[in-house]
């Protein structure tokens, strides 16, 4: 809980330096970052280990930046959670700073579970349902379940749209039940 | 009739056919925190105070504290099955319990759910468990009788439909043995019972179904229990879902009558929850709302008004105190917001005066003008002759000489103790009520020494029943008259001239 209040603190920092054309490059070294620190959990322990010499730490992490396009951003944000001892929290971080860039985007991200694969038609129509929905442009995260049955169920961070054919069934049994009454 | 397999494909095909598929959209948020009862849920911003949340596995909770970056809710159900980062949704509903004749002759929990293995309950109507209390042009004064059975208390403490009268007094001193006798003594009336079983062992609460089952109660009753085994938020629910299905009735222009058993053990659980949800504590570590806890609840017991049917909601809410102190945080509150108190003494029950009820501390604000005029004119002077029997008896004990007036003050007052003594779930009828005070007021038990007045008692209800029915049914309806008083003089003096 606090972990989100102070991660969002570090993203709206950020955010408010940032040049218009500094965006994209922006979203792509976080993307980049989140998906290493996804792959290597253990390394954000290291870094932010008191059992280690800070100075080892602050190298470790500094390499960690040069890949990165914006590396002078991304070594100031490191040291400075390194120091107070914050660097537990850089995915919070990461993942508010993304929310943060597609909404300046007037994008939003959503993960849509489908149960099987889908043309390219149907994709593009429930886009753009939720995009009507939404309001939003939207940029797709697609995933396959089969336990869905059918349809489709998409999620953003603060709605959940339920089109599946599971759902739809649930609901009946739901009525049905409710009737026998 | 024997239904072909082609046939039921072929309704089954239509009914597929013509369904429609829809889309919910619902607001979601993170669990950042579960456990004890209580989840913390992050995002969710458009959530309402007292509005259903749904968990995973269709756990259900209840948004309470709307904070600035989190939601504090309270969990219905098993917490277990919810884990950190679990997604929750809005319901856009505030809960609701089902209500209305088909819950009769049930025990349920506090979601309305059947706890006795008779199946599942019929009914379409559900309303929800908060709802605010009537406003003042919709009610009216209590006009009619609620009749408890107990001599003691319709005597002095006469409680009217639509009145919210306390039973208060320590652990072990007849408390539910009041309420259980009240419920009994409704079973020729039409009055409609709800029990609230709040944190009792789950022991206690099967014995006082039995009693009821036993005694053709049921059919009438409604028993709601969160026992002690239930988590707090079931406890803290409970008498709101008893209250509506209460409601219902009253709202339908009937008579209903709910008790709390009891509201001491609702503060705690409310106290519990509370400090989970870190809010924070104050007096006894109770929240500062724990007074607006017990008033909306006991607010929304009334007497309509005739437009609205004038059907009524009694509330019984019973309070336990420590040591007898009316003092403690929760008593004085509780005794602010009703219209009157029984008090039962831990003294005078081990002294074996049962029911055991204080009459000096107990008050009646509002029954008094809803008390029948036949039992009206016999009560004035019994409580005149107890509250000089209570002054010199304390007196007497220097055992100094005391002159005769005294004395026949004395023995009168330990013949009325002795009358309003009564054995448990035999609740007796206005008239026999009245009846035994009058012959006691009259001073025949006088000359009966004590250990014998009971048996003079039981010959006088036996004799009225044999014989004077009809009597009885006429005496009631009015004053007692100097002609009644005649009638029921002699048969004083028939009952008693078999001694
Ligand atoms: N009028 C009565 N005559 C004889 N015994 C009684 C009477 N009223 C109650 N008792 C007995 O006293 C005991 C306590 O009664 P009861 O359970 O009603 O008290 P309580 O105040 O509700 O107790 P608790 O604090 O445990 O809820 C019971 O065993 C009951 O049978
Ligand atoms: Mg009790």
């Amino acid at each position: 809980m606090k972990d989100i209040l102070v991660a969002q603190r570090y993203s709206k920092a950020i955010m408010s330096d940032l040049k218009e054309n500094e965006i994209n490059s922006i979203l792509a070294d976080v993307e980049l970052m989140s998906r290493s620190i996804q792959k290597e959990p253990k390394l954000v322990d290291f870094v932010n280990s008191y059992l280690y010499p800070i100075d080892k730490r602050l190298e470790i992490a500094l390499e960690l930046t040069r890949k990165l396009e914006n590396s002078k951003l991304w070594e100031n944000l490191f040291s400075i959670l390194i120091k107070k001892h914050r660097f537990n929290i850089i995915s919070v971080i990461l993942k508010d700073l993304e929310n943060k860039i597609f909404s300046e985007k007037k994008q939003i991200k959503v993960k849509l579970v489908v149960a099987h694969e889908l043309p390219k038609d149907v994709l593009d129509s429930i886009s753009n349902k939720l995009k009507e929905i939404l309001e939003k442009d939207v940029v797709l995260n697609i995933n396959i379940e089969p336990e869905i049955l059918g349809g489709f169920v998409a999620t953003t961070d603060s709605l959940l749209i339920d089109g599946s054919i599971k759902n739809n069934l649930v609901k009946l049994l739901k009525v049905k039940s409710k009737k026998k009454k | 009739m024997k239904i072909q397999p082609d046939e039921i494909s072929s309704i089954l095909r239509d009914k597929i056919k013509g369904l429609k598929f829809d889309i919910d959209i619902s607001e979601t948020g993170k669990v950042v925190q579960v456990g004890d009862g209580i989840a913390r849920i992050y995002g969710m911003d458009n959530v309402m105070a007292g509005e259903m949340i749904e968990f995973p596995g269709g756990v259900m909770g209840m948004a309470l504290n709307l904070e600035e970056d989190n939601v504090g809710c309270i969990i219905f159900g098993e917490t277990r099955k919810i884990k950190e980062g679990d997604i929750a949704k809005r319901t856009k509903n505030i809960l609701q319990v089902p209500v209305g004749d088909a819950m009769l002759g049930r025990v349920v929990n506090a979601l309305g759910e059947p706890l006795d293995g008779k199946g599942e309950i019929k009914t379409e109507a559900y309303m929800p468990v908060e709802r605010k209390a009537l406003g003042v042009v919709e009610r009216q004064p209590v006009k009619e009788p609620l009749q408890t059975g107990l001599k003691a208390i319709d005597s002095m403490i006469p409680i009217g439909r639509g009145q919210r009268e306390l039973i208060i007094g320590d652990r072990q001193t007849g408390k539910t043995a009041i309420a259980v006798d009240t419920i009994l003594n409704q079973k020729e009336t039409d009055v409609i019972c709800i029990y609230v079983a709040i944190g009792q062992k789950k022991s206690s609460v099967a014995k006082m179904v039995n009693t009821l089952e036993a005694n053709g109660a049921m059919e009438y009753t409604i028993v709601v229990v969160a026992s002690a085994a239930e988590s707090a938020s079931l406890q803290y629910l409970s008498p709101y879902s008893g209250c509506t299905m209460g409601e219902f009735f009253r709202d339908n222009g009937k008579h209903a009558l709910i008790i709390y058993d009891d509201l001491s053990k609702h503060a705690v659980s409310y106290r519990e929850l509370s400090l989970l949800l870190r809010r924070p504590p104050g007096r006894e570590a109770y929240p500062g709302d724990v007074f607006y806890l017990h008033s909306r609840l006991l607010e929304r017991a009334s007497k309509l008004n005739d437009e609205l049917g004038g059907g009524s909601l009694t509330a019984l809410p019973i309070i336990e105190t420590q040591a007898d102190d009316l003092t403690a945080y929760i008593p004085t509150n509780v005794i602010s917001i009703t219209d009157g108190q029984i008090f039962l003494s831990n003294r005078l029950f081990h002294s074996g005066i049962r029911p055991a009820i204080n009459a000096g501390l107990s008050v009646s604000r509002v029954g008094g003008s809803a008390q029948l005029k036949s039992m009206k004119s016999v009560t004035g002077q019994l409580r005149v002759a107890l509250a000089q029997y209570a002054e010199l008896e304390a007196f007497s004990k220097f055992g100094s000489d005391l002159d005769k007036a005294t004395q026949a003050q004395l023995t009168r007052g330990r013949r009325l103790i002795e009358i309003l003594k009564q054995s448990q779930y035999s609740p007796l009828s206005v008239a026999k009520q009245t009846f035994i005070i009058f012959m006691a007021n009259e001073g025949y038990l006088d000359e009966v020494e004590i250990d014998n007045v009971l048996k003079v008692e039981e010959e006088l209800y036996s004799t009225l029943d044999s014989e004077y029915k009809e009597f009885m049914e006429g005496m009631i309806k009015d004053k007692l008259n100097d002609e009644t008083k005649e009638a029921m003089q002699k048969i004083c003096e028939k009952v008693l001239a078999k001694f």
